[in-house]
């Protein structure tokens, strides 16, 4: 495990050497928690609830999703569409630890540090400025299961994206793809299941929703320790996928070359 | 002027034929273009559908203040692509070819690519306008103001246009604009895309410095008879000639101030 | 024709400051440091000449051109191109030189050769006949033609900076910026390019030619400046520079038997690397290589030889 330690302490490190820069970039995002704050205040103000949800959990689905989106969320590809092209992959490849893993701790850095100074510090703000609730302590102790599969099914995502760059030489339209589920199905905007007809019926069901829509129900405390089973099959078959595309992807360099 | 539009209508044609090199790549690619955003438009959907009305207004008018802010940030994606990514030219010092050309520097920047697959995001917005106006009853109730709101999306593209330009002009400053774009033009076009009344003042008051406010909102807002002056239908001319000439100011100031790269 | 007086540019680089918030507080404060690039250089060039500015990487070089340019605006002093100032009359100026940085392209990437020229006689209004005149020369002298329906970016760096050349005189401009147009290119593409940049100057264009290869120099330039830390320490003929530096070429020489030692007289030195290689150091200002083959070859058979130039980085450093 020492290996993997290493790499995700040394992207913890090297981010903080632009901590104000990312504090600036928080305050820009904060913003567009407050926007879907202030538009569920208007649409679901008059009316009471929408679905299941009343207003004042609408608000603070907004800003707590803010929050989730701003710890989960990964660098397009993880970047490994980055060493194809250049060709060093091969070399990471060879080495005596495995891809996956290694990929995935070095991100996993990233995203401890986004947890500290991007999701923390918006928490922060929106509990000054709109409100908080401090859920009782055994949704407290879910979220941390939760908040770690959401992250982890997220960085698998991240890895799809990258791993196709040993297929097409260009992931803009897959990671667009992503981006694309990631604000409409993930439940930063909009809880998943009040999506309208069918979509709000499957979409809950799909990976994307592990990263806001089940930890914000948690939170809530809408949902136990029953909003952790799709996130923990999405997991487990991501893992599989993406080891098995790895291995694909080492065939596809012998048989290529380097 | 007229030879520069000429020249500028030659270089759009030049990449239009590029981009035809692939059709099949390229028709797929606007295709896929329009069903990606339209998840923009489902999550309005979602929000109004399950309630009516957001700060007084129907699913069919804020569908048509969506609809004319998406026109106005796809077309604008399309052809200020170069605009929207002008920080990698301050950065990398690729700005000085720009400036070689013995054209104003603008519109060798802005001719220099095209990103036509994102004519989808305007197909989609434009979709929703249509059916928006429709819902509310087309010519034959909105009468005149039908064909105001169908031409509102020009004024929109052109205030965008214009406020992207005082955004990338900063890069000529401080290099990386990416937290600025974040905020003037993806929140501020996020913002706008719902009756701006909704908000707190702050925040409304940040919406009509960064002008977006009259792209969509102030417009239709008379046009739908929902309030205000006919003067409502005129100021986005004034604010379209203003934040033009204000982001020129800045755009001829930051290129005295670029350092260029490199030694 | 370009007339440049007391010529400075500094750039500010800000200093980021330690601890907390530095970047704000840096940007607030705008403490940090102004390095002069160019620091007050005055000179002419006239007409019709080829000049060479040569110095090493940092000295000045490019911020002189990007001011000559009109890319960049002076700190201090004035530059004058044509009569005008490129910075106040952009336009007008920059309609009448031609320009080529090796390193960036100024070509379209995704369209054929062919389309490139026709945008480019476009945005400089090149009438159709001269168009017509002028690529023939072009394919004549450059030979445009072999590539001329490829898209720019599979071009080979030797075919694209054929292509950039041509595309930077197309609309026959007075004068020629060139940076370092023959980079990274094998010996006979160097050579056909020489060749081309000599006519375009014999028909009377001026050129401001920066390389990094002694040899363009040579065979190009009837006058040389050299520049470094942002002044300009010599401004002459190559024989001027020669003189004060010393023009060592090193010419290596393989025998195709070994040779008993022997020397050659005529203050030339020759080093003996193994009984069948030598070495002789020589300056250009006394010997073509000509000269000193002749002399070598009468020591025995050559089987294979090659010549090691100065390079301008240590050329430059005996200017102190």
């Amino acid at each position: 495990m020492r290996p993997y330690w290493l790499l995700m302490t040394k992207t913890y490190r090297r981010n903080l050497q632009y901590r104000v820069a990312h504090l600036v970039d928080t305050v820009g995002s904060s913003i567009f928690g407050y926007i879907n704050i202030y538009i569920w205040m208007a649409a679901a103000g008059p009316i009471g609830k929408v679905g299941n949800y009343s207003v004042q959990q609408l608000v603070l689905w907004a800003a707590f999703g803010q929050v989730m989106y701003n710890a989960v969320r990964w660098t397009i590809g993880l970047n490994i569409q980055l060493a194809v092209r250049s060709g060093d992959v091969s070399l990471e490849l060879l080495r005596p630890i495995d891809f996956f893993g290694y990929v995935i701790s070095r991100q996993a850095g990233d995203h401890l540090y986004g947890l500290l100074y991007r999701a923390a510090p918006l928490y922060l703000l929106y509990a000054i400025t709109i409100g908080y609730r401090i859920p009782p302590l055994p949704s407290l102790l879910l979220l941390i299961p939760s908040f770690a599969l959401a992250a982890y099914v997220g960085l698998c995502l991240g890895y799809l994206e990258g791993i196709s760059s040993f297929w097409t030489t260009d992931i803009r339209w897959i990671s667009y793809f992503n981006m694309v589920f990631l604000t409409a199905a993930s439940g930063v905007q909009v809880p998943v299941d009040i999506l309208p007809g069918v979509l709000g019926r499957v979409l809950p069901f799909a990976p994307w929703a592990t990263l806001v829509h089940y930890p914000n129900r948690i939170y809530l405390g809408l949902q136990g320790w029953d909003a952790l089973l799709v996130p923990a099959v999405w997991a487990v078959l991501l893992t599989l996928i993406c080891r098995g595309l790895t291995t694909l992807a080492r065939r596809h360099l012998e048989v290529q070359g380097g | 002027m007229r030879d520069g539009l000429k020249l500028y209508r030659r270089l759009v044609a030049a990449s239009w034929r590029a981009a035809l090199q692939y059709k099949f790549s390229f028709l797929v690619s606007i295709f896929f273009n329009f069903w990606l955003s339209v998840t923009d438009l489902l999550v309005v959907l979602t929000i109004v559908y399950s309630t009516n009305t957001v700060g007084g207004w129907n699913l069919a008018q804020i569908g048509v203040i969506y609809g004319v802010v998406g026109i106005g940030k796809a077309l604008f994606r399309t052809f200020g692509s170069e605009l929207h990514m002008f920080q990698d030219y301050v950065i990398r010092g690729e700005y000085d070819g720009i400036l070689l050309r013995p054209w104003p520097s603008l519109l060798v920047l802005l001719s220099r690519r095209f990103e036509f697959f994102r004519l989808g995001g305007v197909l989609q917005a434009g979709a929703a306008l249509l059916l928006s106006l429709h819902y509310l009853g087309g010519p034959r109730v909105l009468g005149w103001k039908y064909f105001y709101l169908l031409l509102l999306p020009l004024t929109g593209t052109v205030i965008i246009f214009a406020i992207s330009v005082a955004i990338a002009a900063c890069a000529f400053w401080f290099g990386r604009i990416r937290d600025l774009q974040t905020l003037a033009f993806y929140a501020a076009n996020y913002a706008a895309s719902y009756p701006t009344s909704i908000y707190p003042g702050w925040m409304r008051t940040l919406l009509t410095l960064i002008p977006v406010t009259f792209v969509g909102y102030i417009p239709v807002k008379f046009a739908l008879g929902l309030g205000g002056s006919a003067w409502y239908l005129v100021l986005p001319w004034i604010v379209a000639a203003l934040t033009w000439v204000l982001s020129l100011l800045l755009w001829r100031a930051g290129e005295a101030a670029y350092q260029s790269s490199g030694s | 024709m370009i007339t440049v007086q007391n010529l400075k540019k500094d750039f500010f680089v800000p200093e980021i400051l330690p601890g907390p918030f530095g970047t704000i507080r840096s940007l607030l404060s705008r403490k940090g440091k102004t390095v002069t690039a160019v620091d007050d250089i005055s000179f002419q060039i006239d007409q019709g000449e080829f000049v060479g500015y040569i110095g090493p990487n940092g000295a000045g070089k490019s911020t002189t051109i990007k001011m000559l340019t009109g890319i960049l605006h002076p700190t201090k002093g004035s530059v004058s191109v044509l009569g005008h100032s490129p910075q106040g009359e952009r336009r007008r100026v920059v309609g009448q030189m031609g320009v080529v940085f090796g390193q960036r392209s100024q070509l379209w990437w995704d369209l054929p050769l062919q389309e490139s020229f026709e945008l480019l006689a476009a945005m400089y209004k090149v009438p159709e006949q001269r168009y017509n005149t002028m690529l023939r020369a072009f394919d004549d002298l450059l030979q445009l033609g072999q590539f001329w329906q490829t898209p720019v970016r599979k071009l080979s760096l030797g075919q694209r900076m054929r292509g950039e050349i041509a595309a930077a005189l197309l609309h026959e401009p007075k004068i020629l910026f060139l940076d370092e147009p023959t980079i990274g290119l094998d010996v006979v593409a160097k050579q056909a390019i020489r060749e081309f940049l000599q006519e375009i100057n014999q028909q009377g264009v001026t050129v401001l030619l920066t390389t990094h290869d002694l040899r363009d120099i040579e065979r190009l330039c009837q006058r040389v400046m050299v520049i470094n830390h942002g002044k300009i320490l010599l401004d002459g003929s190559i024989e001027h520079l020669y003189s004060q530096i010393g023009a060592e070429s090193t010419l290596i020489v393989d025998f195709n038997q070994p040779i008993p030692s022997h020397s050659l007289g005529n203050g030339l030195h020759i080093v003996w690397e193994s009984n069948s290689r030598a070495a002789v150091k020589f300056d250009r200002s006394r010997y073509s290589p000509n000269d000193l083959l002749q002399l070598m070859s009468s020591l025995g058979e050559i089987r294979d030889l090659h010549i090691v130039e100065p390079d301008i980085e240590s050329a430059v450093a005996k200017l102190f």
